[in-house]
């Protein structure tokens, strides 16, 4: 080794070596995990880390230029067609309406999921990061929703299918953004037929509430007189149920809430998501540790350690839509 | 500690080096089934760390502003060692390009074999070879130049 490497080395292990042992750094969610529709957007970053830049923080903003260039062009392009004369106003609503489902399916839907779309929704999800093999575009008059499994029914789509959309192809709504004209539901698809899609679902509410039942009756689970009502009228997700009861049977738990960010979700669907509360950094880590040995679909699909408004931390857990039906069979 | 000190020293700031860390352990938690075994856990720690440092040392590039790549203050205990001369060193690997920066953190912080080196990085021998020669040498020059 030259006296030069060597003078290289000592700087570099003197360096590392000038750091002192601190703490292990707090747990946070990483940074590209905070969607528009966490809990903890906005929270907890380490104090002291760096802000980033102008045009970093301004990347959101940037995005959302794109989707609304995007969403511009593709209207502008139709009422050229179509030679429509729809009021600007309304292009902006659709414009938001489509954004803000974009983001939620972004942040909430399984990635293995096949999604159905119009042409200009699908170029939405697409530069929201969804990979375009799990699009299926519906060409005007070509094809159906059948063989995905989420439907996107913006106004051209329930045009498109008219009331065969709700009675035949996708009966059940996991979230709706936008009102009125401009009014797009995230739907479910009933692959086997609607009235399969029922009977499943049935069966599915039916064993939720035996099992809820009995979690709710668990003297090792801790939870509000709310929580406790939902989990006996079967309103949670059987993978969130799953979990929780392999959890109180290493530990004591105890549930804050139960609940689902899909906003105007139809009343069949499952929560998907509940809140624990964090007594200690050591049952943290035991339950973090759990959650993370769980295999799929039981996995949950996002961590969170989130702080409520008021002050407690409570670790969230969360799995991705739809919810699997019959896991409880 | 370990992992933070090697994107610390990567990265020059102690936060950014902690989020890298955090990262990594968070991709080894959501990856935990798919790794062959346990013994893997280090390695593929390690090798998330450096992705990442790259990646921030990448946008850093791009936007041009950021954390500056400079050296903390030195703490007192530290100027009383005489340890300018180390500061030296310090700021000239920093000024060098992200991938000879990383090889001579990993051949000497690390003291890793340019074979495994190669695999870190993803690169062919010859080439750790060569970018260490290349980094030596550029800071010999640029030692030359501050002093």
């Amino acid at each position: 080794m030259t006296p030069l490497e060597d003078r290289i080395r000592q700087a570099l292990r003197g360096e590392a070596g000038d750091m002192p042992p601190g703490t292990a750094p707090p747990l946070r969610l990483p940074a590209r995990r905070r969607r528009f529709f966490s809990l903890a957007y906005g929270g907890g970053e380490r104090q002291g880390a760096p802000t980033g830049s102008r045009w970093g923080r301004l990347a959101p903003a940037a995005a959302a230029v794109v989707v609304v260039a995007v969403i511009a062009g593709s209207l502008a392009a139709s009422h050229i067609i179509h030679a429509s004369n729809q009021p600007q106003a309304v292009a902006a609503a659709d414009q938001a309406a489509a954004n803000e489902t974009a983001a939620w399916i972004e942040a909430q839907v399984s990635r293995s999921a096949s999604i159905s779309c119009d042409p200009v929704m699908c170029r939405v999800l697409a530069v929201h990061g969804i990979p375009a093999r799990e699009l299926n575009v519906l060409k005007s008059g070509a094809g159906n929703p059948l063989g995905s499994q989420i439907v996107v029914a913006t106004t051209a789509v329930r045009q498109e299918f008219g009331d065969r959309l709700s009675s035949v192809y996708a009966p059940g709504i996991l979230a709706t953004f936008g009102s009125g004209t401009t009014r797009i539901d995230i739907r479910i698809v009933a692959q086997d037929g609607p009235a399969a899609y029922r009977s499943a679902l049935r069966a599915d509410l039916r064993n939720r509430k035996k099992s809820g039942a009995g979690l709710a009756g668990s003297n090792r689970i801790g939870a509000s007189a709310a929580a406790r009502t939902q989990l006996r009228t079967g309103q949670v997700d059987a993978r969130v149920m799953i979990d929780l009861a392999l959890l109180a049977s290493l530990r004591p738990v105890s549930v804050v809430a139960f609940v689902d960010s899909g906003p105007g979700a139809g009343p069949g669907v499952p929560l998907r998501a509940m809140e624990l509360a964090v007594p200690s950094h050591a049952a943290l880590r035991q339950m973090l540790t759990f959650f993370g040995e769980q295999r799929p679909p039981y996995r949950r699909a996002r961590p969170g350690v989130i702080r409520l408004r008021d002050g407690h931390r409570v670790l969230r857990v969360e799995f991705a839509a739809p919810s699997p039906m019959g896991l409880f069979k | 500690m370990a992992l933070i000190r090697l994107a610390y020293l990567m990265l020059g700031d102690r936060p950014s080096a902690e989020d890298v860390v955090q990262e990594a352990f968070c991709g080894l938690y959501r990856r935990w089934d798919r790794l062959r075994d346990a013994a893997s856990a280090d390695s593929y720690l390690r090798s998330s760390v450096l992705n990442g440092s790259r990646s921030v040392l990448r946008h850093r590039s791009a936007r041009r502003t950021g954390v500056p790549d400079q050296p903390p203050a030195a703490s007192a205990e530290a100027v009383v060692v005489g340890s300018e001369e180390r500061q030296d060193v310090i700021r000239a690997v920093r000024r060098l390009p992200h991938r000879q920066r990383e090889v001579l953190v990993l051949r000497f912080y690390c003291d890793m074999p340019d074979e495994q080196i190669a695999r870190e990085m993803g690169i062919g021998e010859s080439t750790v070879r060569s970018a260490a020669y290349r980094a030596v040498e550029a800071l010999g020059r640029i030692l030359e130049e501050t002093s």
